[in-house]
């Protein structure tokens, strides 16, 4: 193609440059007319929306008879409104919308979109759905959700499962913790405590399993202890009790974990010995769980991990301390001790928590108790090694509640649960 | 003959820097795709309700910010998240911002010691609110923006920190939509990065953004465009293939264990957001440890843009120094395959066409005419190769306008005639702008590190 005189241009290349400026401009008049349909779908949705708003409303207050059109049992829209209504209405007003869900066969609907849609999408979209409306006859649906291989519409799945209570999906989901996705076995086991005491036997037959002798996955044992934990059926403590001596680190963690909101009295002597465990993040756990217990004759065991090497056990020590009788008077001990770390440990945990800022103001208005005196007077005592000093290896090695999982080997069930530093 | 073939590969670089940046865009639609289905019907509430999220140390360094401080700390703290807390750092500020934090929050001195993990200057004081907020103060002498963060890190007690600045507007999900990238793979999540974007125009009500349009000023509006191509449109993919080159110092969640144990960030050092992605890269590659660094599209945080062109001349000069550093430490990983897609695309990438384009474009300007007058320059190949370049790179942004669309920012029809104009107005002098102050930023040298604080007219007088 001559371009003007003495030029004549490529035409393979003039060609490409050409497709190109015709792909930009078709792509901006696209672009274009999307933005123009997103802003009109927007406003038309908008009115839509807010009508339903009001019309679901008026059949929540009045009954399924007011203003209720056959016709929007088709629309997304309208499903959409009216579980948004499920989520915040209760007693009779939550049985108009059930029987307004039950008239359009909602779940019904669902189901089959479930099943049927081939876009990912919607399928997802009605396991959500049926989470919230979840009910016994769709039960069937749901459990055959947890094959999906979409994890998000297995945890859906969990969770309207989990609303209903079915027993019978209880063994699949703990069998689900095995999973190589992290956050999907932490979900599930979220769904696993929303199930509460109905779980309690499945989970238990677990840990009754590992005590007969038949072989149960360390990542399944540690998993149904921590949920048992956070479920605080104090039935379950006389059988995790023992797996505080379990060889797999992550269910002695849990088994400690567990006890500190399921444990009973019997469990302190076991929690005792678990302050001696070789692994720090069980000797963190058992202080914490000690705690809970307020007992006295855990306050000089728990005392003493104030000197321990890792620096979240000396926190969790200093932390079970304030709750402990007698603990307040260890931390002070520890101030006016030599060993620096200690000191630290206990000036964070009583700065943190005003004690000393409120002995300073009672010593100055001459209100002070014996206690607070010798609190100001050990806080103001020079640092046995000034914290600038200090050589880091010293006190490093174990600092960080994730240090494990830096080189561990996979995820373990410790990571999913791990809010230690909390 | 010389001044042709030199005229012809300046404008095949052009072409190549182009296809780069359409297979990144590629690249980000597929990984956007599944980000904006599990936002849609996704475990956004789940994490929010679950005790099991990871608790985040938010740290906020502080330099004389006294007038804004309280009101951004405050929004801040209203954050959706399960558990956090906020470790503000006054950088030894002389205008009265601790004191202002201290009203604010009602602040008492507690005295604690915490890990000195990282070496920085001296802390005068720690500082806790005495209302049911989880705020701590960290007061300390001046030692720059990187010392204030180090600080901060080292004073944070949760396993993951949040590094931003105190004069971001965040949207209140930010962070649970970046920590879903950590829930879903903890083991090997060491860094997230957030989309930042510019609040210029936009409303803001009680410090959350209530509604976006395009700001009025034609350099805002091209920083629009940039932003979104670049944070859209370029860094999923690049974060698809794990190789990352930057998280944005506004927006970046890292593990504290990791960042303490590479040492924070660097002292003196002009890109030190960039300094620290490529660190943690290193760090990790050349210990042979499995990791992500991910960027989260959906978790926004807002900042305002320069507005004239004295600021953001000394915005890119100040960008492109820092860049010119990091490529002085990091030149040895380039093409090396050690280093996995970064060391063999993304870093040689971004050498190539971030940090050598001002030259080769300056070259183009002279070379260009020259053999043009010469005689020199085949114009058969040279105008449609050019006209190639441009028109791909308008597709480009246009596949990164495309991918914002769904996001459904800017709902006026009217911005978005705008943004479509400037995709094809933007190389009519912005672009040359820029690559003007780039150019001359070579020849700098590093002065010593300031805190670098962007000269701004303030959120309110934005809009």
């Amino acid at each position: 193609m001559r371009f003007f005189d003495g030029i004549t241009i490529h035409p393979g290349l003039l060609n490409l440059a050409m497709g190109t400026a015709v792909l930009s401009v078709a792509l901006s008049i696209v672009l274009f007319v999307i933005k123009l349909h997103h802003w009109r779908r927007a406003r038309i949705l908008g009115v839509r929306r807010a009508h339903y708003i009001s019309a679901v409303g008026e059949i929540v207050a009045r009954g399924i008879d007011q203003g209720f059109e056959r016709g929007w049992a088709q629309d997304p829209l309208f499903h959409d409104v009216l579980l948004q209504y499920v989520d915040v209405v209760a007693g009779d007003e939550r049985d108009q919308l059930e029987r307004l869900i039950s008239s359009i066969d909602l779940r019904y609907r669902l189901v089959i979109q479930l099943k049927s849609s081939r876009r990912t999408s919607q399928r997802m979209s009605a396991a959500g759905y049926l989470a919230v409306i979840a009910s016994p006859e769709i039960e069937w649906a749901l459990i055959e959700a947890l094959e999906s291989p979409n994890a998000e519409i297995r945890i859906q799945a969990a969770g309207g499962l989990a609303k209903i209570k079915s027993e019978a999906a209880i063994p699949q989901l703990v069998h689900m913790l095995l999973t190589d996705i992290p956050w999907v076995a932490a979900r599930i086991a979220d769904q696993l405590v929303a199930y509460g005491p109905v779980a309690v036997p499945y989970l238990m037959e677990n840990v009754r399993d590992e005590h007969c002798g038949r072989l149960v996955d360390p990542r399944i044992l540690a998993a149904a202890v921590r949920i048992l934990g956070m479920i605080g059926d104090l039935k379950a403590a006389p059988a995790i009790e023992p797996l505080l001596e379990h060889p797999d680190r992550e269910v002695r963690v849990a088994a400690a974990a567990a006890l500190g909101s399921a444990g009973t009295g019997h469990s302190i002597p076991p929690l005792l010995s678990a302050l001696e465990d070789s692994e720090w993040e069980v000797r963190a756990a058992a202080a914490s769980a000690l705690a809970a217990f307020s007992d006295a004759s855990a306050t000089e065991p728990v005392a003493k991990l104030l000197t321990d090497r890792s620096w979240w056990v000396r926190q969790n020590a200093a932390a079970a301390l304030m709750e402990l009788l007698g603990g307040l008077d260890a931390l002070i001990a520890a101030l006016e001790g030599d060993d620096a770390y200690a000191r630290d440990a206990a000036l964070q945990q009583l700065g943190l928590d005003g004690q000393i800022r409120a002995a300073r103001a009672a010593v100055s208005e001459g209100l002070a108790t014996e206690q607070q005196r010798r609190l100001v007077a050990a806080v103001d005592l020079p640092d046995p090694i000034p914290l600038s000093q200090r050589e880091q290896p010293d006190d490093s090695p174990e600092t960080t509640p994730d240090d494990e999982s830096i080189e561990g080997p996979e995820a373990t069930v410790t990571e999913l649960f791990d809010t230690r530093a909390s | 003959m010389i001044l042709g073939l030199a005229s012809i590969l300046i404008l095949v670089y052009f072409v190549l820097m182009e296809i780069q940046m359409l297979v990144l865009a590629v690249l980000s639609v597929r990984s956007l795709r599944r980000d904006r289905l599990i936002e849609k019907h996704g475990r956004i509430d789940d994490l929010l309700s679950s005790d099991l999220s990871p608790p985040v140390s938010v740290v906020v360094p502080a330099y004389n910010e006294a007038a804004g401080i309280v009101e951004s700390v405050r929004s801040m703290s209203m954050l959706r998240y399960a558990k956090f807390e906020i470790v503000v750092v006054n950088d030894g500020s002389t205008d009265g911002t601790l004191e202002a934090l201290i009203e604010g929050f009602r602040m008492v001195e507690v005295t604690v010691p915490f890990r000195h993990e990282i070496d920085t200057a001296e802390v005068r004081g720690v500082y806790r609110s005495t209302l049911p907020l989880p705020i701590l103060v960290v007061d300390k002498l001046n030692g720059g923006k990187t010392d204030a963060l180090n600080a901060g890190v080292n004073v944070a007690k949760y396993p993951y920190v949040l590094l931003t600045d105190a004069d971001v507007v965040m949207d209140g999900e930010c962070v649970l939509r970046a920590m879903r990238h950590v829930v879903e793979d903890r083991r090997r999540t060491i860094a997230v990065g957030g989309n930042i974007r510019p609040i210029n125009g936009s409303t803001v009500n009680r410090g959350r953004v209530t509604e976006t349009h395009m700001p009025r000023g034609r350099l805002e509006r091209m920083q629009v465009l940039e932003y979104i191509r670049s944070f859209i449109g370029a860094r999923p993919g690049l974060s698809k293939l794990n190789g990352l080159v930057l998280i944005s110092g506004a927006f970046g969640i890292y593990r504290r264990d990791i960042l303490a144990e590479i040492g924070g960030f660097r002292e003196g050092h002009l890109g030190e957001d960039m300094d620290l992605t490529m660190r943690l890269h290193k760090y990790m590659r050349d210990r042979r440890l499995e990791y992500r660094i991910v960027y989260a599209a959906d978790a926004v945080c807002w900042t305002e843009v320069p507005t004239n062109r004295h600021i953001l001349k000394k915005q890119r000069v100040r960008w492109h120094r820092g860049l010119t550093m990091v490529v002085r430490d990091f030149k040895h990983m380039l093409w090396n395959p050690r280093y996995g897609a970064l060391g063999m695309f993304t870093w040689p990438s971004f050498f190539l066409f971030e940090y050598v384009a001002p030259i080769v474009e300056v070259a183009g300007w002279i070379i260009l005419p020259f053999s043009i007058i010469t005689g020199d320059l085949n114009l058969a190949f040279a105008i449609p190769l050019m006209l190639f370049a441009f028109f791909l790179g308008a597709v480009n942004s246009l596949i990164g306008l495309y991918l914002d669309e769904s996001y459904g920012y800017f709902s006026s029809p009217l911005d978005a005639l705008r943004l479509l104009g400037l995709v094809f107005l933007e190389n009519l002098g912005f672009r040359q702008l820029t690559v003007v102050w780039r150019f001359r930023s070579l020849f700098m040298g590093s002065k010593p590190p300031e805190w670098g604080n962007m000269e701004r007219v303030g959120v309110g007088r934005l809009a």
